[in-house]
């Protein structure tokens, strides 16, 4: 009887540790699945936001010359459009926002190119571009998360600033 | 002869709780990992944007003509020479009472009309920055 007993209770042991070991596993691998999920969005959010921002700014810091950068309004969409001379021939290239993509266009001046020409860059829901003052371009991003980003144009500064 | 006294569940019992045991060192490492790795990607998240945020100050400095922060920037408190913004947990502009970074700049006029601006992020609960960046620029002489 006694017998009997004790390996019931040892099946019983044996259960509830094997059911321990279930709600275990799936709570490590839960864990890690939550870990994982946030991870991956904090890399989607900083990558959306930071990346288009930073390539603008890339972009703006080149082209930085006296005039040679411009926010102008094409067919209702904002394009920053910043101008090199080669040879005596003026380029230009189009920075902006159409159908979900930051597009670029680089172009010789008045080539007759539209805007749907340009490449794709980035995957980006809308790009607004400000001038807030002469020396101040203010660039907010809309993607998997809003960004804001302010750029000085040095070449524009009324003062030798350092 | 050593007469085993041990019946076959016993020993499996025994061999189950030695894998449940392993199991559990296993998984405390796993976990341990998975919640540095989180701390790591949050860390890395917060400095990102601090950076933007420090870095657009710094550009609204360097661009206004005058020793003024405020030009383009808003600020929540202006007093005795620095200047404050709060933000919540995304980095939105908020309030003081539901602010979690701040946004703190020191200025300091230098010779020959340099002001220098020391820009720290700090958490609303810690006294030190976890994020500062310097600035100077060229006013000239205001008088």
């Amino acid at each position: 009887m006694n017998r009997i007993s004790g390996t019931g209770v040892s099946l019983l042991f044996m259960i509830l540790l094997f059911f321990a070991l279930g709600i275990s596993s799936l709570f490590v691998v839960l864990t890690g699945a939550h870990v994982y999920e946030n991870i991956n969005h904090r890399m989607e959010e900083n990558f959306g936001g930071q990346i288009a921002l930073s390539y603008i700014s890339n972009k703006v810091r080149q082209s930085d010359e006296k005039g040679r950068v411009t926010v102008e309004k094409i067919a209702g969409t904002d394009v920053l459009v910043l101008e090199e001379e080669i040879d005596d021939t003026i380029y230009q290239t189009m920075i902006y926002c159409q159908d979900g993509h930051i597009k670029e266009l680089y172009s010789e001046e008045g080539s007759g190119l539209s805007l749907a020409d340009g490449i794709e860059i980035m995957d980006c829901d809308r790009l607004h571009l400000t001038r807030v003052s002469d020396n101040l371009l203010k660039v907010e991003l809309e993607s998997e998360a809003a960004d804001l980003m302010y750029i000085a144009l040095r070449s524009e500064s009324g003062r030798g600033d350092e | 002869m050593i007469r085993n006294n041990y019946s076959k569940s016993q020993i499996f019992l025994l061999e189950f709780i030695i894998v449940v045991l392993f199991f559990a060192i296993c998984s405390t490492i796993c976990i341990s990992v998975f919640m540095e790795a989180d701390s790591i990607s949050k860390e890395s998240s917060r400095n990102v944007n601090s950076l933007v945020l420090a870095q657009n100050a710094a550009e609204c400095f360097k661009a206004s003509e005058s020793a003024d922060l405020d030009d383009y920037y808003d600020f929540d408190e202006i007093k005795d020479g620095h200047y404050i913004a709060y933000y919540d947990g995304k980095f939105d502009s908020t309030t003081e009472e539901n602010a979690e970074y701040i946004l703190k700049i020191d200025l300091n006029e230098m010779d020959e009309g340099v002001i220098s601006a020391e820009i720290s992020i700090f958490e609303t609960n810690e006294k030190t920055a976890f994020y500062k960046l310097n600035v100077d620029k060229y006013i000239g002489e205001q008088n």
